[in-house]
């Protein structure tokens, strides 16, 4: 594909402007970068795909040092559920040839309003006690801490209903590979509600897994053509640029403010990728 | 069971954020430098693109090196169930990559 020389900044700035958006309310970025990249640059889809995967890839490698740091990151719970993500996303891989295009863009908008309603709707902690049910012993060991500075001290946590979350990860993984994004929709859920992990710790696990389950694709499209590096390279670089800055943009931006303009964003573009589903560009 | 094991953990946490930190670090810059020399005008297949290329590849391979250590660490430790999770991980990303680069 011939990429012009002047789309290289237009390509960094779109990133940048991505991530920072979604950095300032902690969550992953990739679900705009597809929309974008498709709707303001006029990049084919798949194309688009690839160069979300390579920035899914470095934001969650970027921003893991710091989680792990703080102690949030279940790494052997992700480790776990890493089984089901990537067989998920072997599966969309194999899947992705199949899918026409219009189809992946109403998935998109599928995706980009159940987004929109989860940011609305506000995550609630489940942290109802778990009942005391025999397990088998290595899933025991999933089990953790993690230090709460509101309590001031290290809060014990339990991995429930695991099979429920495997079920879950795997159609995170099966998005990730299809749309090439982190599949926050699924893993929000999954984390939440199936596992019932302290929200802390489950953003901090879920952005660890985000990456290792955009590489089980990623290799393969990367073989296939389908990264091309002159999209991909300033995307993945835009995109980390933007996260650094969209952490310290919080502090000066009002979360409730912000939360209403990213909602009104992910409608926005939902409402394009419906339309580009129908075979209408222009609108 | 008390909290007294968690440094041991802990160790396994430090080893990956040196690994993840400093792999995006010079995936980046690899990045940049090539984005920098396609801005000065070197042509692509000059250097400037096989910059970005391993840039990305790095970038692609980090978090399979993430679980690999992983999988290294519980070896180690004798920690037979993780360390045949961790190999299966490695299994379903080395399967997806190579059978889906064929499948178009």
């Amino acid at each position: 594909m011939d990429v012009p020389a002047a789309s290289l900044p237009t390509l960094f700035a779109i990133s940048v402007g991505a991530s920072a958006l979604g950095g300032a309310l902690g969550m992953a970025t990739g679900i705009f970068i597809v929309p974008l990249l498709t709707i303001l640059a006029g990049i084919d889809v798949r194309i688009a795909i690839g160069a979300s995967l390579v920035s899914v890839i470095a934001c969650s490698c970027g921003s893991a040092a710091s989680f792990l740091k703080q102690r949030l990151t279940n790494v052997r719970l992700a480790l776990v559920l890493e089984t089901a993500t990537t067989l998920g996303a072997a599966s969309g891989v194999a899947l992705s040839g199949a899918v026409p295009v219009p189809f992946l863009y109403a998935i998109f908008a599928v995706v980009l309003l159940v987004s929109a309603w989860q940011m609305l709707r506000r995550r609630e902690a489940a942290m109802a006690p778990a009942p005391a049910g025999r397990s088998r012993k290595w899933v025991r060991k999933l089990d953790s801490v993690y230090p709460d500075h509101t309590v001031g001290s290290e809060v014990r946590y339990r991995v429930d209903r695991l099979p429920a979350g495997l079920a879950l990860m795997y159609g995170a993984g099966l998005l990730s590979a299809l749309l090439g994004i982190g599949s926050g929709v699924l893993k929000i859920p999954a984390m939440d509600t199936a596992l019932r992990l302290p929200i802390k710790v489950s953003s901090a696990t879920s952005n660890f897994m985000i990456g290792v389950t955009a590489a089980a694709s990623a290799g393969s499209y990367f073989m296939r053509g389908a990264i091309v590096p002159e999209i991909a390279g300033p995307v993945a670089l835009g995109s980390v640029v933007g996260a650094v800055l969209g952490a310290r943009l919080l502090a000066f931006i009002s979360p409730g403010k912000l939360r209403v303009v990213f909602v009104v964003v992910l409608i926005v573009l939902a409402v394009k990728m419906a339309f580009m589903a129908i075979g209408m560009r222009g609108l | 069971m008390t909290v007294s094991t968690s440094d041991i953990p802990d160790r396994l946490n430090s080893h990956l954020m040196r690994l993840l930190g400093f792999g995006t670090w010079v995936s980046c810059a690899l990045i940049a430098a090539g984005m920098v020399l396609q801005a000065l005008g070197f042509p692509a297949h000059a250097g400037a693109g096989h910059l970005i290329s391993a840039g990305i590849v790095l970038l692609i391979a980090l978090p399979t090196l993430r679980v690999a250590v992983m999988g290294i660490w519980f070896l180690l430790h004798r920690d037979l169930e993780f360390t045949v999770i961790a190999a299966l991980v490695l299994a379903i990303i080395a399967a997806s990559t190579f059978f889906g680069a064929g499948a178009h």
